[in-house]
């Protein structure tokens, strides 16, 4: 009896165990974040798909849409309003704080609604009023439609330090048509180092036109020698009366060296030119003056060229020590008239050379075989520094006599 | 044995997507489960096997099969141990779906070429009873192609794993009562609190940037305060501003480092200069720009901002806070 219950409560265990293993289907989906676009897109401009963009005279009015998404894993309540533009450091475009009251473009827009709440993986179509004023002046006009996640204040445990908060933007690029003029103007190009393994090239363009233009910007960086390094740069807009500054990085080169960087910017100037659409007009090129840097290279190359130059060092003084050598064996060494069983190695011993170096000036082969009356070239009689001595002292000693 | 199929770069176009089969699915759906790459049989995702069927890439992908927009891929012959069939047969009583949210679209096929869009996995029949494995396995494809919700650009605080931080905060190094004007620095982006800027929509150009709230806020404790935004005597005194506070707070996003999301890089980014905020002149500060040549379906994660406060002279002791905002804007 006592057995089957332990049977049975084992059985029961096991059969727990194995319902908890087979757990229900699990549904998994894939989440986002909270934002914005164009619920209207113009057909065949694909920055349409990102930022608003109309045409407007100046006492008109224009409806749009601006589509609030929320792909997050849950319901937000999003608080969706107009501001102006403002200009951030670098002439990036940037859009006015909440609490700030509206005092330019941003009082053109009006919203049909300015907090929604969506469930999550969903979106809404929010209508708004554009009205353009009556003397409205003629090129580019930007504001903005902002959203952002409706919170409570914090409240409980105080915080301290810069407490942040987020929200995401879309331009909204108005042009009231007229005299339009795209200009740009290089206003500046500088090479600073940000650390020891990269520097930073600021390119700055100026925007002297009445709208803002898209202007694809390359920085060029070329060695001494003429290689390329990959270039850098893109696609940026540049805004109505700013001066955008965009700073490229750069590694520093592997083997250093001089090079020279500079960059260019492409626009189209036309007058038919808007955003997002070209008007096929060749391009405005700009290209600014050419700064020559020196990099240092990194230890691992400087010593891989420190062993490069060294030895092509001493491979050029061996040969010029060859040289000498060649010369002075054409100038100083005589003929020789070889016997009956001249053996290279006694002819070397003779005198006084290496049996290999008399063989190569020779041009003896193995197996060093020299017939007898061949005639070589042997080394010149080594001078008895000795004998000569004696012989100069002797003749001093006789001329003082 | 590793899948054959890789998942394809983030630098498709946003909303595209993708399927693999690994033994992790850090980012995407399990759809169902295998036992083997090849030769194997099939799991549901309750089931124990180690290959994942994972997809990934667009937005709203869940594997409801009771959604809206859902399309059966396969059938199982049962929860584990299981044989295949095409999602349009029905002698199986276990399916396999993929759903997106309403207003998507979402389809599958089954073919002996290769896949327009995603390759689920590979069979060794054309209808039923099959065995399973990747897409390298069998000449036979299990196909899906899908658009889920429209993608999104957002900028938020994100931990080592990627995960939201509920309070966002960037401390700044403590300061004792000086009889000199004093600069202070913190970090905007850490390891544990980086900035993220995730573009899934198919446009790649946008601005971040850092503002206060209001161009008037001031650092606040209570009573005491002093300001962010006063550029006066080199931002240690108060000048002509509405306020009676001296102080100025100066980013420096050009030392900051971009880290892209894998399979991800930094061409066309650009980071901003060091920019003092200056109360009128200077009221928002770019963090980084990315032009149109930038990838779209990308995040990347921007640390090492250096924070540099000037603290007024004799400042009173206390824990002050400001409320900045960062914001991406689309342009």
């Amino acid at each position: 009896m006592k057995t089957f219950r332990w049977i049975f409560i084992f059985g029961f265990i096991i059969a727990l165990g194995a319902a908890q293993i087979k757990a229900p289907l699990v549904l998994a989906t894939e989440y986002g974040g909270l934002g914005g676009r164009p619920a209207h897109p113009i057909p065949g401009n694909n920055r349409s798909d990102s930022i608003f963009i109309h045409n407007i005279v100046p006492g008109q009015s224009i409806e749009d849409a601006v589509k609030v998404i929320n792909n997050s894993a849950e319901d937000k309540t999003l608080l969706v309003y107009a501001a102006d533009s403002v200009v951030s450091s670098g002439g990036a475009f940037a859009c006015a704080q909440l609490a700030e009251a509206k005092k330019d473009v941003g009082t053109w827009i009006t919203l049909s609604k300015q907090e929604v709440t969506l469930a999550s993986l969903t979106s809404e179509d929010i209508p708004f009023t554009i009205q353009a004023p009556v003397n409205a002046d003629v090129g580019e006009h930007n504001a903005c439609i902002l959203i952002q996640e409706k919170k409570a204040p914090a409240t409980g445990e105080a915080q301290n330090g810069i407490i942040l908060s987020f929200r995401t933007g879309i331009r909204v690029a108005l042009t009231v048509p007229g005299e339009i003029v795209r200009r740009l103007e290089i206003a500046g190009f500088l090479l600073s180092k940000k650390n020891s393994s990269i520097y930073i090239l600021k390119s700055s363009l100026k925007n002297t036109g009445n709208v803002s233009i898209d202007a694809d910007m390359k920085v060029t960086v070329a060695s001494f020698f003429g290689p390329i390094l990959p270039s850098l740069g893109g696609q940026y807009p540049i805004l109505r009366g700013q001066t955008t500054d965009l700073n490229f990085e750069l590694p520093a080169p592997y083997w250093g060296g001089w090079y020279k960087a500079s960059f260019t910017a492409s626009y189209d100037a036309s007058q038919n030119a808007a955003i997002g659409q070209n008007s096929g007009a060749p391009l405005t090129v700009l290209k600014s003056d050419g700064i020559w840097f020196f990099v240092y290279p990194s230890t691992q190359a400087l010593m891989i060229e420190g062993g490069v130059i060294l030895i092509l060092l001493l491979l050029v003084i061996w040969l010029i020590w060859k040289l000498l050598r060649r010369r002075k064996i054409k100038k100083t060494w005589r003929e020789y008239t070889c016997e009956k069983g001249a053996n290279i190695k006694q002819l070397a011993d003779s005198f006084k050379c290496s049996w290999k170096l008399l063989a190569k000036v020779n041009k003896i082969k193995a197996p060093y075989i020299i017939a007898a009356g061949t005639k070589i070239k042997i080394p010149p009689k080594p001078v008895d520094k000795v004998a000569n001595k004696k012989k100069a002292e002797a003749e001093k000693n006789k001329n003082s006599k | 044995m590793l899948a054959v199929l890789i998942i394809t770069a983030f630098q498709a176009n946003a909303g595209t997507l993708t399927c693999a089969v690994a033994t992790t699915c850090s980012s995407g759906v399990v759809l169902f489960k295998m036992q083997n790459t090849s030769n194997s049989h099939a799991g549901t995702t309750s089931s124990s096997y180690t290959q994942l069927v994972c997809c990934s890439g667009v937005i709203g992908l869940g594997t409801d099969c009771g959604a809206a927009d859902k399309v059966k891929v396969i059938g199982l012959s049962a929860t584990d141990n299981a044989h295949i069939e095409i999602g349009t047969q029905t002698n199986y009583a276990n399916s396999a779906c993929l759903s997106v949210p309403s207003g998507g679209s979402i389809s599958a096929s089954f073919q002996a070429s290769a896949c327009p869009e995603a390759t689920v996995a590979s069979m060794s029949t054309t209808t039923t009873n099959a065995h399973v494995g990747n897409g390298a396995a069998y000449v036979n494809q299990i196909c899906a192609s899908a658009t889920g919700a429209s993608g999104t650009l957002t900028a938020d605080i994100v931990d080592g794993s990627g995960n939201s931080v509920g309070s966002p905060t960037v401390s700044m190094t403590s300061a004792s009562v000086g009889f000199s004007c004093q600069t202070k620095t913190g970090t905007f982006g850490t390891s544990t609190q980086k900035i993220r800027v995730d573009n899934s929509t198919a446009n790649p150009a946008w601005t971040l940037s850092v503002a206060a709230s209001a161009t008037t806020d001031l650092w606040n404790d209570g009573t005491p305060k002093y300001d962010f935004n006063d550029a006066t005597g080199s931002g240690c005194t108060d000048g002509a501003d509405a306020d009676s506070y001296g102080g100025q707070m100066t980013p420096d996003p050009s030392v900051g480092t971009i880290t892209p999301k894998s399979g991800c890089n930094n061409t066309g980014l650009s980071l901003g200069s060091a920019t003092a905020f200056s109360e009128g002149t200077v009221n928002s500060v770019t963090i980084a720009t990315a032009g149109a040549s930038a990838g779209t379906s990308c995040y990347w994660d921007i640390t090492g901002i250096t924070m540099s406060q000037k603290i007024p002279v004799e400042q009173v002791p206390g824990s002050y806070s400001i409320n900045y905002v960062v914001s991406v804007v689309a342009n």
